[in-house]
């Protein structure tokens, strides 16, 4: 299981990454059919706000993933679908998401 | 029932479990690889066994031998404390048969004449070859078909990457009614209500941070609320739940959330009284929405307002409003992008996700546990909330071929349906809203060629398309239980009480008594 952060420059081209994971169709509805978990941060917000300070939101649309079950490579790194790797972010001083009992590493 | 359920080849109840698994009662015993061709024979004299073919032997001596223990056959690939079913057949016999399984450290069968056929258990000890043999000794003729597989103990995998928290412990022998948070994949048994069941639940984040530290300059509130951290014994049993406290008029306490207009959320955190004002409203503010009035007492409970979003827009979430002469103690504060509270995520700086949970069998089921041209499925279960999604769980061939699918019903209130899915086409459905989903209910389904049967909570079903006729499953494909439709889709959310595979199809009477 690896845990990573992205940030994509729209929504739309998340939702696309995401749903080349893996979809089916049953009755007309669609689902994901893939192991991954996937949360949509969406558009964070950049500063605190509070009353007197309304919110500024990120251009960037944010995504956490934890991997599951990733094929490797001969070095034994793991094979992320193809798409992701260019939207990974890295070197996060702080963030704004996490799982339940897991930490998050670069 | 209880005699019924004694009849079940398998039976999964929130008590046994493990990291990683949910463990079924009746021990999931299935037979591994065949090993009986892995062998080697050591001969003595004219005591002497011979390989015929991969599981076929002649067993033979003339008499003249002394040792007791030749002609032997060793297996070669045992394993110090597993359990081994060996099956010997033994035909063209002639003369004194004496035979012999050493399983390593003992005789555990000693001067058998195999007059009749072997099917023998036994786990194998010590570091020894386990071995048969006979008395070379006497004067014999035998053929021998033999087979030597491993008995796996089989549970249900369990998945849930994060940890999670539940009510009463996940300590099988406490129920004590505090909230604990349990590791990432531990199963949660859940005491809410009394009686222990499984929870499964949905993936989830909280959206508000510091959501027990409503000292935080996250929370906004009016200057003159006094907040004391730390203040008396929260639900989760430390002293960590935070006083607020003013005499005065127009209280609140809130935190901004960006909320996205058609969404629904639900706001949940518990609150006690300390002998201030009882009633209570919540506030979303920048919404369309009516104050949400509440009652605290003066016990810890959890308080649930669902609302759907009317403006995309950051909002102060208010706890409470415009109040006068609060003194309460609150903690655990939670706002999910779902119609119903899942169970407590707490945070601090970030916002936190708990993955979904999930289950499924880490092995295939065989005959010797279910005969998929019959048997009966029984699943007790209830939902979360009825908020009209598919939720299955499944026996299946892993995939959406053949399958027995119970379920709670996407777009109709209430509704549970079962499907009997045949890969040759045949599909029958049952279905009810006759019962409240949020309750427990109690689905027996029967299949068997041209009589299959569904029963919920004591009453049979009629199908509303197939029926009772029809083809049924080709051998051998009911091969997993898993908390999806099979092969992971569709995922089950909701409470489990038991889950029952039954070999046989049981009879209407037992049916309606089981479900009842």
């Amino acid at each position: 299981m690896i845990y990573k952060k992205y940030s994509f420059d729209s929504e739309a081209q998340a939702i696309g990454l995401i749903n080349a994971l893996g979809t089916f169709e049953e009755e007309g509805k669609v689902y994901p059919s893939h192991i991954h978990t996937v949360v949509k941060l969406g558009f964070l917000t950049t500063n605190v706000a509070d009353e007197d300070n309304p919110p500024i939101f990120s251009d960037k649309y944010s995504v956490d993933v934890l991997w599951r079950g990733l094929e490797v490579d001969e070095e034994e790194n793991a094979i992320f679908p193809e798409g992701w790797q260019e939207y990974e972010v890295t070197g996060l001083s702080n963030y704004k998401h996490n799982f339940f009992g897991l930490t998050y590493e670069e | 029932m209880d005699s019924l359920l004694k009849k079940a080849s398998i039976i999964i109840t929130p008590t046994a479990h493990n990291v990683g698994s949910i463990n079924a009662i009746k021990p999931i015993q299935t037979i591994g690889v065949e090993l009986g061709d892995d062998s080697t024979i050591t001969n003595a004299g004219n005591a002497v066994m011979t390989k015929i073919s991969n599981l076929n032997y002649n067993a033979t001596s003339d008499g003249t031998q002394t040792s007791s223990i030749r002609p032997r056959l060793g297996f070669n690939n045992t394993i110090v404390g597993s359990k081994y079913k060996i099956s010997i057949k033994a035909t063209n016999k002639s003369g004194t048969i004496l035979f012999k399984l050493f399983n390593g450290s003992s005789y555990v069968i000693s001067g058998n004449d195999l007059s009749s056929d072997i099917d023998f258990i036994f786990t194998a000890q010590s570091t020894s070859t386990v071995n048969f043999n006979f008395d070379g000794r006497e004067v014999f003729n035998v053929d021998l078909e033999i087979s030597l597989k491993q008995i796996i103990n089989a549970d249900l995998d369990f998945e849930r990457a994060t940890s999670g928290s539940v009510v009463g412990t996940a300590q099988r022998e406490k129920a004590d009614g505090v909230l604990e948070q349990v590791a990432e994949n531990v199963p949660r048994i859940d005491y809410t209500g009394g009686v222990a069941h499984w929870l499964i639940e949905p993936q989830s984040r909280n959206l508000i941070t510091y959501s027990e530290d409503f000292l935080n300059s996250n929370w906004q509130h009016n200057s003159a609320l006094n907040i004391t951290a730390n203040a008396t014994t929260s639900p989760n049993g430390a002293i960590n739940a935070t006083r607020v406290e003013y005499s005065g008029s127009g209280s609140r306490l809130g935190v901004d959330i960006a909320l996205t207009s058609g969404n629904s959320y639900t706001l949940s955190f518990y609150a006690k009284n300390n002998g201030g004002t009882a009633n209570l409203n919540v506030r979303v503010d920048g919404q369309s929405l009516p104050l949400q009035p509440y009652t605290i007492t003066d016990d810890f409970e959890r308080y649930e307002f669902t609302f759907t979003a009317t403006a995309t827009a950051t909002s102060e979430i208010r706890l409470f409003t415009s109040t006068t002469g609060i003194d309460a103690f609150i903690w655990g504060a939670q706002l999910e992008e779902l119609s119903y509270a899942t169970s407590y995520i707490p945070t601090s700086a970030q916002t936190v996700t708990r993955e979904k949970d999930s289950f499924g069998l880490n092995t295939t089921l065989d005959t010797s546990l279910i005969d998929s041209t019959e048997g009966t499925f029984y699943v007790e279960m209830a939902a979360l909330d009825d908020n009209q999604i598919n939720r299955i769980v499944s026996l299946s061939e892993g995939n959406n071929n053949n399958t027995i699918r119970v379920r709670f019903e996407e777009s109709v209130s209430n509704k549970i349906r079962i499907d009997i899915k045949t890969q040759s086409g045949q599909s029958s459905i049952y279905s009810t809203t006759s019962y409240d989903i949020l309750n427990f209910s109690k689905i027996g389904v029967r299949f068997k060629t041209n009589d299959c049967a569904c029963f919920v909570n004591g009453t049979e079903l009629t199908a509303s398309s197939g029926g009772s006729t029809g083809d049924t499953y080709p051998a051998n494909t009911l091969t997993k239980i898993e908390s999806s439709r099979g092969g992971g889709s569709l995922p089950f959310e909701g409470k489990i009480k038991c889950i029952a595979v039954f070999k046989e199809g049981l009879t209407d009477a037992e049916l309606t008594c089981l479900t009842t």
